[in-house]
């Protein structure tokens, strides 16, 4: 770095660059080096020590080197004095008493005859004027003028910035501004330019200022239009994305204008770019409502939609046609679609799993906004949810795990009690919606069912995501088993053998869910006990005691408690049935001994229609508010460490177990196939098997796409939904519709199951079904009927349905307060954490100097001044008459002080600082060792820790609190250098 | 302000990293990671705005009031190499955009046709460049004749009129003419290691 030669210096401040850090100990004796290059004549060598300066100043450096910097800001040469003026940030940043003694400089730099010097001076006070705003406030004429006249986009750019910063502590500027950026706006084709001055105008708060005024809503539409265009860009990415980072902002203050724009911003959903794509999703988020709710989310599940599938399925559309068709489904029907279908879209990326995740996630919050605030149809939300499911990204290895060690199980836990696995989101969702919606409880239970029937093909053992939805499935099925399609089915699959390996939380649940379908099919006792009733009851025990049997020595302490407790009743049920004679003969095989009353009646054991249905009828459940529980008074009888049976030892030790039990019945040990005829056999709930059907219908609608020509007559979501349903839900939906309108005269539908794919009679598929007039007829019975009556209102745009709401969530206001205080609390602390751990954050400037450094001498608040100034006036009054020599001091320091500030006010306040300090070394005596100059400069790298020792230190001035010292000694520290600055050797006198 | 200026090559392998404020080495290079690995994933029609890697998303989470964080990574890819610019929401994004592209202009012109190459033998102009531009995290030139004028003068400088720039009448002939003069006078002191006569220049 000292050579002669400019090459090597210039490769000896490159390495200084690089290597020297704040603690290198070779950068104290670099100072007089950078302070001979900063005197070079040559401008390069200059420019050299001012860049490399610039990287490695420590407080000592710029300490030393400000007189020579300030006087670089004055170089003939405009190159050196932008570079001057822009290392300037960085020696305030270590040293912000130097902002006193140049910043009239630096304000002349403003005036600069060269454009660019301006330019960094624009930049370097932008970055002060974050840190402390109303210091630059007195620069606004200046400022103004420089936005008027300046042809510098870069600038204005920055010039737009700092505005915006200033505003908000002077909202006068807004009017001011308002012209000049508006007719940046409309005039300028710098995108960068035009971008900046619509964020300048939305982060500065100016439209939030002027929201109400015409002047503010021809401003903000006129910002809104411009973004569109941003938008509407064909080929460039990068507009999008910062028009909807801008838009974003905007949705705040002005969401119906950005809501008017909702056709680009959904094109930007569907963007390539991930990005972009991410943007446009919290935006959406924002800002969807009833209307298009149905739409977005549609669209959200087309992109999750598997590439794979989407080659053979269905093709898919162009962007256009689908936002065609979403619009004209209602009126166009089917045929749109049909011509849209064939329409190749284009290529399909395949997303990040974390992608996905998140969109699921963005779904269901959209979805579950202000409780269901939005929701035009619950039905269709289940089979979203149910399709979600499938979407589920396989991430997640635990999950896919063989489920069966004790950490898995932990990890579960851990995972259900962190961040929730998407599937477990999807899952609460879908309880959500099954206890605060009963209309559509039996949708929602539908839908579990089918999760839990077919959990073994839906959920892959390898590493198909989602499985943790079985959580909440499984509690559905169980709590809702009167609204099972087929509870023997849904039985059979909660007994399957494989389930066992599920996750163990997930066991738990379904050892739960059993005995409840369990107690559904079993506890009706209007239904004969005969012979085959009986036969089957037992059968269906065996199941389940075989089932528990192999869970009873599961690893998982839930899991095997649940399923022990839940043994010892069902082998009492069984020991009841095996006891109890069934109607008729007691001949087992004899099935036409059906029709009842021909001999004596047997009712069906009380076990199963009194004891264990009673275990699980009781109040319904409702949702309850986290902090219900809160409320419930804790009764004074309470004691938690009194025995409950203080006879357990003895009970435990006499307790026989009868693990063998009776053998097996002969019917239970049959073959599957028996029990599968027996259950198939019986008269059936409804017709055909769910899972047939939805089967079959899968089948139909892969095999043929015009097969939807059964749609019924709402149509509101129909036609477009399978384009991102999967058939077999959509057949599934489809079959529900046809199972009602069975009975309804007037609906023609197609003659049974198997006509579906069979062409319409009455021609092809453009024959519209929704042309039929359809009347609805009021009628009051049939279980169908009764059902559909529900139904019937799908065709107002809107289903009123009632959302419970959580119960306990009112009269609880001050527990809310509470609950926000401690939130407020929280918040703030972090903050404030974040303030202190520099450390941590890496690539961040520690500029906490100067946050809140006045350019004023005193650099605290106004109020807190003036009492101190008050207070040390009359401590200095008395301390005055007594000290001559004391006073004599103040009055140098006064004088200097007075040379120094740049505004009388300053002068008197210095005076005030001055005689503080001086009083202080009154009390003390000398008492200015070294230990305490380090506690100064501690004090110094924590602005915001120094201004509250001197409040303290103010108040505690008269008691000869420790806490003041630090504060003395700064201000002497600080008097000192500005001294030093002037010439004057007299502030040495302090330390 | 403008947090760092990265620049590397397609394998992540890095070429200019410049950092605006004092950082752990070690840090520097996961973030270089980090950043490479978002960059590498990114197909070209994607629009030039990066999310933040992880390593600046922890801490960005944890003071969301202090506005000196980074907020926005912003690359652009040419040929080889990646241009990233760390800056935070003082800087205009668009505008850092072009940022990079003056940058890569001026070494153009002053390299005439720049490759990777270029850059990493010449790394003193590289630095000298971006020295132009950009200082202690402000922007201080955007002007590219000026840039270009400022970079060559100081060459000039250094008494030999070729030393770190290469002349481009010679660049364009014989390889073997240039880079003696270019690599062997004055770059003892940069680069050690390479030998004086058989560089990759030659073989280009």
């Amino acid at each position: 770095m000292s050579s002669q030669k400019f090459v090597q210096k210039r490769v000896g401040y490159l390495a200084a660059v690089q290597s020297f850090r704040l603690d290198t100990d070779v950068l104290m004796l670099a100072t007089n080096l950078l302070k001979k290059d900063l005197s070079s004549p040559n401008q390069f060598e200059l420019s050299l020590a001012i860049n490399g300066l610039s990287h490695i100043v420590s407080p000592s450096l710029a300490r030393d080197l400000t007189p020579d910097l300030i006087a670089k800001m004055n170089h003939s040469n405009p190159y050196i004095r932008k570079k001057a003026v822009l290392v300037m940030y960085k020696i305030f940043l270590q040293f912000p008493e130097a902002l006193r003694s140049s910043f009239p400089r630096l304000r002349e730099r403003l005036e600069d005859s060269d454009e660019t010097v301006v330019s960094a001076t624009v930049n370097v006070i932008c970055e002060l004027a974050r840190k402390n705003p109303k210091n630059y406030l007195p620069l606004a004429p200046q400022l103004f003028n420089l936005l008027t006249t300046s042809k510098n986009n870069w600038m204005t750019i920055k010039i737009i910035k700092l505005f915006a910063t200033l505003t908000p502590l002077e909202p006068r500027l807004v009017k001011k501004l308002v012209p000049p950026i508006s007719n940046i706006i409309k005039t300028t084709n710098a995108m960068s330019l035009l971008y900046e001055c619509i964020n300048g105008l939305i982060s500065g708060g100016l439209l939030n200022h002027l929201a109400g005024t015409a002047d503010g809503e021809d401003l903000a539409t006129l910002c809104v239009s411009k973004l569109r265009g941003f938008l509407l860009f064909e080929d460039d990415s990068n507009p999008k994305y910062v028009a909807l980072l801008a838009l974003a902002k905007m949705t705040k203050t002005h969401g119906y204008l950005v809501a008017a724009e909702k056709d680009v911003i959904l094109e930007c959903i569907d963007n390539e770019d991930v990005s972009i794509r991410l943007r446009a999703l919290e935006l959406v988020v924002g800002m969807v409502d009833v209307d298009i709710l149905q739409q977005v989310v549609g669209r959200l599940l087309r992109q999750l939609k598997p590439v794979s599938q989407d080659d053979d399925a269905d093709v898919g559309m162009t962007n256009a046609e689908e936002e065609h068709d979403e619009e004209d489904a209602e009126e166009e029907g089917l045929a749109v679609r049909q011509t849209a279908g064939a329409a190749a879209k284009k290529a399909p990326v395949s997303l990040p799993d974390d992608y996905k995740d998140g969109v699921i996630r963005r779904i269901l919050e959209m979805c579950s906004k202000d409780t269901y605030a939005n929701m035009p149809d619950f039905e269709w939300y289940i089979d979203v949810l149910v399709q979600l499911v499938r979407y589920c990204p396989g991430d997640m290895k635990k999950n896919s795990g063989q489920g069966l060690d004790d950490e898995d199980f932990e990890e579960a836990f851990m995972a259900a009690a962190g961040k929730a696995d998407v599937g477990e989101e999807i899952g609460k969702e879908l309880r959500n919606v099954a206890v605060r919606v009963k209309t559509v409880r039996r949708q929602a239970t539908e839908a579990a069912e089918l999760l839990v029937g077919r959990s073994s093909t839906m959920f892959p053992a390898s590493g198909g995501g989602g499985k943790r939805v079985l959580l909440a499935a499984a509690w559905l099925v169980g709590e809702f088993a009167e609204h099972l399609r087929n509870p023997n089915e849904t039985i059979d699959s909660l007994l399957q053998a494989s389930n066992a390996s599920l996750p163990a939380d997930v066991v738990a649940t379904y050892v739960q869910a059993i005995p409840k379908v369990y107690s559904y099919l079993t506890s009706n006792d209007s239904i004969p006990w005969t012979p085959e009733r009986k036969t089957t009851v037992s059968f269906l025990t065996n199941r389940v005691v075989e089932f528990l049997e192999s869970l009873a020595s599961s690893p998982h302490l839930e899991v095997q408690e649940r399923a022990v407790g839940f043994l010892e009743i069902f082998r009492l049920a069984k020991e009841a049935i095996a006891e109890q004679p069934a109607t008729g003969s007691t001949t087992t095989a004899v099935p036409d001994e059906n029709d009842e009353g021909m001999q004596e009646e047997y009712d069906p054991p009380l076990i199963l229609t009194q004891a264990i249905p009673s275990l699980f009828h009781g109040f319904e459940l409702n949702p309850v508010a986290p902090r219900a529980q809160r409320k419930v008074p804790i009764p004074d009888a309470l004691d938690l460490d009194a025995p409950i049976n203080s006879q357990l030892a003895f009970l435990l030790s006499s307790a026989d177990y009868d693990a063998g039990g009776e053998d097996l019945d002969s019917a239970a040990a049959a073959a599957d196939d028996e029990f599968e005829k027996f259950y198939y056999q019986k008269p059936a709930v409804v017709v055909e098997t769910a899972a047939q059907r939805v089967d079959r219908a899968a089948a139909a609608a892969t095999a043929n796409n015009s097969g939807s020509n059964a749609g019924g007559h709402s149509g509101s979501y129909q036609s477009g939904e399978d384009t991102y349903l999967d058939p077999d839900i959509v057949a599934r939906r489809k079959a529900e519709r046809r199972e009602r309108n069975k009975d309804d005269p007037f609906y023609i539908g197609s003659a049974g199951a198997s006509g579906r794919t069979s062409p319409n009679p009455l021609g092809g598929e453009h024959f519209d079904i929704d042309s039929i007039p359809i009347m609805k007829l009021e009628l009051g019975d049939g279980a169908d009927l009764v059902k559909g009556s529900v139904h019937s209102g799908r065709s107002v745009p809107k289903v009123r349905v009632e959302i419970a709401g959580d119960e306990g969530e009112g009269d609880d206001g001050e527990e809310e307060e509470e609950e926000k205080g401690v939130g407020a609390v929280g918040v703030g602390s972090v903050r404030r954490k974040g303030k202190k751990g520099k450390g941590r954050d890496i690539l961040n400037i520690d500029s906490s100097n100067l946050v809140g450094f006045s350019l004023e001498e005193p650099e605290e608040d106004l109020i807190a001044q003036e009492e101190e100034v008050a207070k040390a006036k009359k401590e200095v009054e008395k301390l005055r008459g007594e000290m001559a020599r004391a006073a004599e001091r103040v009055r140098v320091a006064n004088a200097q002080q007075t040379v120094e500030a740049p505004a009388p006010q300053i002068s008197q306040q210095a005076t005030e600082v001055a005689k503080k300090k001086k009083k202080k070394v009154v009390k003390e005596g000398e008492g200015g060792d070294g230990g305490e100059k380090k506690k100064v400069k501690k004090k110094k790298k924590k602005e915001g820790d120094a201004k509250e020792g001197l409040a303290g230190g103010s108040t505690a001035a008269g008691d000869e609190a420790e806490g003041s010292i630090p504060v003395v000694k700064k201000k002497k520290k600080k008097r000192r250098s500005s001294i030093a600055e002037a010439g004057a050797g007299a502030g040495e006198d302090a330390g | 302000m403008i947090n760092a200026v990265l620049v590397f090559n397609n394998t992540g392998q890095p070429r200019l990293t410049k950092f605006y404020s004092q950082i752990d080495v070690n840090l520097q290079q996961r973030l270089i990671s980090e950043i490479f690995t978002l960059v590498a994933n990114r197909p070209p029609s994607a629009c030039n705005f990066l999310p933040l890697p992880p390593l600046l998303q922890k801490t960005s989470s944890e003071a969301l009031s202090d506005t000196d964080q980074p907020t926005r990574i912003i690359y652009r890819h040419y040929a080889t190499l990646y241009f990233i610019i760390i800056a935070d929401d003082l800087e205009s994004e668009l505008g850092l955009l072009d940022l990079i592209q003056v940058f890569v202009e001026c070494l153009d012109r002053i390299f005439e046709n720049v490759c990777e190459l270029d850059l990493i033998f010449n790394f003193e102009t590289l630095h000298q460049v971006l020295a132009e531009m950009i200082q202690g995290g402000g922007v201080v030139e955007v002007d590219r004749a000026t840039i270009v004028d400022s970079v060559k003068k100081a060459a000039k400088v250094t008494k030999r009129p070729t030393a770190t720039l290469p002349d481009p009448v010679n660049r364009s002939g014989s390889p073997s003419g240039r880079s003696t003069p270019v690599n062997m006078g004055h770059r003892g002191t940069g680069i050690t290691g390479i030998g004086s006569g058989d560089f990759v220049w030659s073989g280009r």
